[in-house]
């Protein structure tokens, strides 16, 4: 890598949007977009998993023509706030574990980078397996490597002897670790409790710039986005909507991402005799999910579980009220605006809770909301100039991780 | 410009249709390699986009035409001659027979001892028309492409890449991801 300077900054990823899933780490590329311009330079490696059958004969070949190709086919491409992205493909054998999985990532980093240290002074590494292990593993002796955890899946990094050693060990090599909500942070501290002062939190930052272009004026097109599946509460919200319809014909529901349930939602809308209202637009890219935003009227979250909500915030970022579950997240992410950002309802396995919920919302529509105030706190909270702030603090100067 | 993506392993489909769709509409012409279509059916590749499957190509190499002929054709065309009329049921049970028993077997040690000869196939779909840039778009294709661009009757081939978003070139038009977005659910 070329001479560097004291704002020089790698981010090394396992996600960022592609073309073959356009959605899958849009909040990496957010952070960079925020945190980017704030630095002299900055490279993201997005080490992009891809898997294929492949037994220990195929692997070894695909590995030596890997490293072979790898001298000519990395290119420093400009990406989102003037960062350089250099795209790593890491060949991973279909059915491995994380901990073998982050093995593969560091091979991988370290042959793409010659064999040679990460000279930056800084570099920030998303989710600690892989990434993270692969960070600490290839930094320099000088360099300070920082670890924003998002993963949903910590449970399973876990579950493995091998995996909880190499956490562990990202863990103790980090200059800093920052964890995307309490759902995130509460089963490392569990896991590591040796290591509970040094998790601090970060929120993913959110673009507050553009406000929607006409005000809403009723609450009739309702809006999810997320996965389809019982977690996210979407069969209960499929029976709620259904029950509200029958009272008001003209509400429309639109679900906006791809999951296991797409089927039965399918039919059920069938049955309850909704489907002329009910569409299903599957997974689409970042700004086609902005711009359904502005299109409707009330954004529904009733996920059972969550460890940050960050569609809650988009929505309310595009101008939308909310109903929202207590589902771990939002509690944290809209604490003292909760009455003015839309209504908060309890995690239940009963439709009419959610039912109930929108009837208050629909009662305190619209003097009963301050959209203004509300933007004006979360991006205070969780704008892109907050977030940067937070990161550049971080890296730059020798303060500690911000604290849960 | 033309663009060679070698795809032999069908995986990351979506962004092999998208990626080649981009070159046309970039104004250059792109060529995808793939080992069987029957994985690809359910895609959509653009209008001016050259998809060459290896298996057919294999098919047609003289070697194979012979050795179906000899171990398949042949046999099928002799049985079925002679088994019209009360011998019919005979002649297919023996055509069955001789299929599993023997022409199988044979046709498997046949594959075996020709060898891969997509690596040959490959070289000659990447130098007809030359390619300017070679895009690797998946594990099982990485041998095969290290071998086209590092052997001695190797063609030339001035660009390699594992993405022709991340290919170095920065043509209008090219996949970007949008500042503008929301995130998604990060679950």
């Amino acid at each position: 890598m070329p001479a560097t300077s004291e704002r020089d900054v790698v981010v090394i990823t396992p996600w960022f949007p592609t073309r073959e899933l356009p959605f899958r780490g849009s909040f990496v590329q957010a952070m960079v977009d925020a945190t980017a311009p704030g630095c002299d330079r900055m490279t993201v490696y997005h080490c992009d998993a891809w898997v294929a059958a492949l037994d220990a004969a195929a692997e070894r070949r695909v590995r030596e023509a890997h490293h072979a190709l790898l001298a000519r086919s990395l290119h420093r491409t400009p990406t989102v706030g003037g960062a350089d992205l250099v795209f790593l493909p890491v060949p991973v054998p279909r059915g491995l574990g994380h901990a073998e999985i982050a093995e593969r990532h560091d091979e991988a980093l370290r042959a793409a980078l010659g064999g040679r240290p990460i000279e930056a002074p800084v570099v920030h590494a998303h989710v600690g397996l892989p990434s993270g292990w692969a960070a600490v593993r290839n930094a320099g002796p000088d360099t300070r490597v920082f670890v924003t955890e998002h993963a949903s899946f910590l449970d399973k990094v876990l579950e493995t002897p091998r995996g909880r050693e190499m956490y562990d060990e990202v863990l103790h090599r980090c200059a800093g670790f920052l964890a995307v909500g309490d759902g995130v942070r509460r089963p490392l501290v569990e896991a590591f409790p040796h290591h509970a002062e040094r998790i601090g939190a970060i929120s993913n930052p959110i673009s507050f710039d553009q406000s929607r272009p006409e005000p809403i004026t009723e609450l009739r097109r309702w809006l999810f986005v997320g996965a389809l599946s019982e977690l996210k509460g979407v069969p209960l919200l499929l029976e709620a909507f259904a029950r509200c319809r029958s009272q008001d014909p003209s509400l429309t529901l639109t679900l906006v991402g791809e999951g296991t349930l797409l089927a039965s939602l399918t039919a059920r809308a069938a049955e309850l005799g909704v489907a002329d209202a009910v569409t299903f637009t599957g997974a689409v890219p970042p700004h086609e999910a902005l711009r359904l935003m502005r299109e409707h009227d009330l954004l529904v979250h009733p996920s059972r579980k969550e460890t940050f909500g960050v569609a809650v915030l988009e929505g309310i970022a595009a101008g939308l009220p909310v109903l929202v579950t207590r589902c771990g997240g939002p509690e944290r992410t809209l604490a003292g605006i909760e009455e003015a950002a839309g209504v908060m309802i309890d995690v239940t396995d009963d439709p009419d809770t959610i039912v109930a919920g929108y009837q208050q919302l629909r009662s305190r529509f619209p003097a009963g909301l301050d959209p203004a105030l509300v933007r004006k706190v979360l991006s205070a909270r969780y704008g892109y100039a907050a977030v940067a702030d937070t990161h550049h603090r971080l890296w730059f100067s020798d303060e500690a991780a911000p604290s849960a | 410009m033309h663009v060679l993506f070698l795809s032999v392993g069908a995986v990351r489909r979506r962004a092999v249709v998208a990626e080649s769709a981009q070159v046309v509409a970039d104004g250059g012409t792109a060529t995808v390699v793939v080992d069987r279509m029957a994985p690809w059916s359910r895609e959509t590749f653009a209008a001016g986009v050259r998809v060459v499957e290896l298996a057919a190509l294999q098919r047609r190499m003289p070697a194979q035409r012979i050795e179906q002929a000899v171990l398949f054709k042949a046999p099928r065309k002799i049985l079925r001659t002679v088994g019209r009329g009360p011998l019919r049921g005979v002649s297919k049970r023996a055509e069955r027979a001789y299929q599993t028993r023997f022409a199988d077997r044979a046709h498997r040690a046949f594959l075996r001892l020709r060898g891969d000869t997509r690596a040959k196939l490959i070289a000659r779909v990447g130098a007809q028309p030359r390619a300017d840039v070679l895009v690797v778009t998946d594990p099982v294709a990485m041998p095969y492409a290290a071998r086209l661009i590092g052997g001695s009757a190797a063609p030339a081939i001035p660009r390699v890449c594992f993405s022709y978003d991340y290919a170095g070139l920065t043509p209008e038009g090219q996949y970007r991801p949008d500042p503008d977005f929301v995130q998604g659910d990060n679950q």
